[in-house]
């Protein structure tokens, strides 16, 4: 996923060394840049015939995909082509319906990953731990060793995260320079000195959002509940 | 100090002329298996680690593949398994999951290596085809065992050693033999930063969930690791080493281990040539490599991409003047790459370099050929013996500090 992950925790070297493990497998199968990920294979493949899924990424699949409707395509892992995704709920297939098209799941990958960790944390009786991935993004499991709320700066504002994911953008005319706008494919020209910070039960969720929030400028009226945003850019 | 210009016209003409590598890029009909057949094959994977879960990570991208089922003695395991194969039936007994399963054609094993060999003789006597991860097995005995019944079976039995299936290898594999000419030396390696600690899932103890750190059924890193890699070098020369010596140590985890976590060894061949081999759990440098060098040139294998790098006064020959030219290697400069253009063209493969699957997928469509068309077994449970015999006397000659002699007379 082309950055650092790091994890705290209060645990075994095996569980530490079995959810980098985990990082290293979503790393290869999501990679839109190795040619023998995951995505690659649907990219090369799912115009010509379905690609079968398994539970865990039809579920980042669903989530995308409801980011992508909620948001009114700001965040899109089609960059634009959404109308050629077909997602099969019922066999849990992807299938593109034109050729040329493919998925980029950066947007949303690295919170996968660490969703995926934290249950993995979970499964082997981890409470209390903090996992983050590029800064950008990370999650909090329990309360930290002191009983407190994990304290998270960005800028000078504070998170106190417990159970609780998040995902930090830069919202700067450096940063959304790169960012293109899927529904118009230019870069978004809207910007803000503060960066969008979205918190909530999912990582992936938060990263879809922390991007869908760049580009439209605001929280839409559908901004799924339970989350939180925090600085925004505004139109 | 001020660094001079970069000259790039003087950095080719030098590296050029000292060595030139050819990137070993095979066709395309190799880098795309299909199974030609339309019908579903009902498979099933016993042994739900995280080899066996990339297992079926690997079987879902085959559309004529159905998971019928999994097995694993472990609950925790199954529930892990289910997210990548959530149709699939699961049992905690192999013996009754091919008693009440008899549409299940055909059967991965990927176990810890200990217990493949009860199993194996379990599919073959259920008589189904069967994939056993590699090493078949972790004592001598047991692998004889393995050989004796895939040799009387019916069925498709196939050893998984997956660098005869990677089509980079297969592409070196005719030219270390054709264009090398003389062996001069070789070497190899696993570096990799890692403990090799599990934790223990319910129902499972500290010490069958880290069974390679047992020594009672561990071969170590020469017998887990080593012989996937000595395999590559038995495949490329057609032959065995005679005598093996090697050093192990536990340089890193000082945890009470016994079995070492660095390893070095010497396999020699009767003509002389010798195979460094080096692994460790304590140092990531350099991954895992084979490099074989001729006098003609050498061969460097890095699983999903390989290299082949001319001596100066080596022939040319003619498939080379096609080959196109990237730079891969910093400290090699230029090198050509066979076939890239055809595959950029044709928008297969990104830069022409790297397998569009991992290695485990081909090997997995190897087997699956053998079993729905009849094609040729890539590995037989005969070869993967001797292989698998090759790494647990490797790791016996770094248990006793003694040179071991190779003797594989009793395989076949």
């Amino acid at each position: 996923m082309g950055t650092r992950f790091e994890l705290v925790a209060a645990t075994s070297q095996a569980i530490g060394e079995l959810v980098m493990a985990e990082v290293e497998d979503w790393h290869h199968r999501l990679s839109r840049f190795a040619p023998d990920s995951w995505v690659s294979h649907v990219n090369r493949t799912a115009a010509h015939e379905v690609v079968r899924c398994d539970d865990d990424t039809w579920d980042l699949l669903t989530d995308a995909s409801l980011a992508w409707r909620d948001s009114g395509g700001a965040f899109d892992i089609t960059r634009g082509d959404a109308d050629a995704l077909i997602l099969d709920a019922t066999s849990h297939t992807i299938r593109f319906t034109r050729e040329g098209m493919s998925i980029d799941l950066g947007g949303i990958g690295k919170g996968h990953a660490l969703d995926c960790c934290a249950r993995l944390l979970r499964r082997h009786g981890v409470t209390t731990a903090f996992m983050h991935g590029g800064t950008s993004s990370g999650i909090a499991l329990g309360l930290d060793p002191a009983g407190h709320p994990w304290r998270v700066s960005v800028e000078t504002r504070a998170l106190h995260l417990a159970d609780t994911a998040f995902a930090v953008s830069d919202a700067s005319s450096q940063a959304t320079a790169h960012i293109i706008d899927p529904r118009t494919k230019v870069p978004v020209t809207v910007t803000s000195p503060h960066p969008v910070v979205v918190t909530g039960p999912s990582a992936r969720v938060c990263d879809a959002w922390a991007t869908a929030l760049v580009v439209l400028g605001r929280a839409p009226s559908t901004f799924p509940v339970g989350y939180a945003h925090g600085e925004t850019t505004t139109r | 100090m001020v660094k001079p210009p970069h000259d790039r016209r003087a950095f080719i003409t030098r590296t050029v002329g000292a060595l030139a590598g050819l990137a070993l890029v095979p066709d395309l009909a190799d880098l795309l298996p299909r199974l030609s057949q339309a019908a579903a094959t009902n498979v099933a994977v016993i042994g739900l680690g995280r080899h066996g879960r990339a297992i079926l990570a690997e079987l879902q991208k085959i559309p004529q593949v159905s998971v019928a089922a999994i097995c694993d003695r472990l609950e925790g395991r199954l529930t892990l398994a289910r997210q990548r194969a959530a149709t699939a039936a699961h049992f905690t007994d192999h013996k009754v999951m091919l008693e009440t399963r008899p549409d299940i054609t055909a059967v991965i094993v990927a176990t810890p290596t200990h217990l493949h060999r009860a199993i194996v003789e379990d599919v073959i006597a259920a008589g189904r085809h069967v994939y056993c991860e590699a090493p078949i097995a972790s004592t001598i005995e047991d692998c004889l065992a393995v050989a004796t019944a895939a040799a009387g079976a019916r069925t498709v039995c196939q050893a998984g050693f997956q660098a005869r299936s990677n089509p980079t290898y297969r592409r070196a594999q005719p030219l270390v033999r054709s264009e090398l000419r003389d062996i001069v030396s070789m070497s190899g390696q696993w570096h990799r930063k890692t403990s090799w600690r599990f934790p223990a899932s319910a129902g499972e103890s500290d010490a069958q969930a880290s069974w390679r750190l047992d020594p009672a059924v561990s071969t170590g890193l020469a017998g887990e690791v080593g012989a996937l890699q000595f395999d590559v070098f038995h495949w490329c020369r057609g032959s065995y080493p005679e005598r093996i010596t090697g050093r192990g140590s536990v340089r890193h985890h000082k945890d009470g281990r016994t079995v070492a976590d660095t390893i070095d060894l010497d396999l020699i061949w009767t003509d002389g040539a010798v195979l460094r081999y080096s692994a460790t759990l304590a140092n990531s440098y350099g991954g895992q490599y084979e490099l074989i060098n001729g006098i003609n040139g050498s061969v460097r294998l890095m699983w999903s991409h390989g290299w082949m790098f001319k001596e100066p006064d080596a022939p040319t020959q003619g498939w080379e003047v096609y080959a196109t030219r990237q730079q891969v290697l910093e400290e090699e400069g230029i090198v050509l790459i066979a076939n890239a253009t055809q595959l950029a063209e044709q928008g297969q493969l990104q830069a022409g370099v790297g397998l569009p699957h991992p290695s485990l997928y081909y090997s997995l469509m190897d087997f699956l050929k053998s079993v729905t068309e009849g094609a040729p077994v890539v590995c037989s449970m005969e070869e993967g013996a001797r292989a698998s015999i090759v790494g647990i006397l490797a790791n016996q000659a770094i248990v006793t500090g003694k040179e071991v002699t190779v003797d594989l007379g009793r395989v076949g």
